[in-house]
């Protein structure tokens, strides 16, 4: 999955959501995400990762994307960072 | 989170995670942890202060570590409940705390 691809999905989870992925290995498999979104307030960070990793299940299953580190932010706790 | 199952230990764990304000489903004990992830996480609750943390080692028992992530739909150990609530893994821990958000948890 390329670094554009895996955005432009994580993209998908909201209006408003803005992503930010780090290919850690250079080979599409090992990533590192910044997830930004509103739909995230209000919600334990378990319960925010769970959504994003909804989002590329598929991938993740079948072993296309190995590994996922990610960080979520509502958009105001992303400011104050 | 948890689906309709035939398991019996899958209601264990959820008694466990009722039963004690801190728990860690880990491999080894607090004292004695066998895995890099499992320590951090361990050390991490210490750092928000918690005094007593009730550590169960999924490495002596198979079964039960089934049953847990039967429970959590999560696919790996450690994992950190507070107060009845499945919190996630070592990174989130580290970060909730980085972020002060465990402390305001366990305090809450």
């Amino acid at each position: 999955m390329t670094p554009a691809l895996l955005k432009a999905r994580l993209e998908t989870l909201a209006t408003g959501t803005q992503a930010e992925v780090n290919d850690l290995t250079g080979t599409g498999d090992h990533y590192q995400a910044v997830v930004v979104s509103p739909v995230f307030e209000g919600k334990l960070m378990i319960e925010q990762h769970r959504m994003v990793y909804k989002l590329v299940q598929s991938e993740i299953d079948s072993n296309e994307v190995h590994a996922l580190t990610l960080k979520t932010y509502t958009p105001q706790q992303f400011q104050k960072r | 989170m948890s689906n309709p199952t035939s398991n019996p230990l899958v209601s264990k764990v959820e008694e466990l995670t009722k039963a004690n304000p801190v728990i860690i489903f880990m491999k080894g004990t607090p004292d004695f942890p066998q895995c890099g992830f499992s320590n951090r996480a361990v050390q991490v609750l210490r750092a928000a202060g918690v005094d007593t943390i009730k550590g169960v080692d999924v490495l002596s028992d198979e079964p039960l570590w089934e049953a847990l992530e039967e429970f959590t739909q999560w696919p790996t150990v450690p994992q950190i409940f507070i107060k009845g609530k499945f919190i996630g893994g070592s990174d989130i821990v580290m970060e909730m705390y980085e972020r002060g958000e465990l402390q305001e948890l366990l305090n809450a």
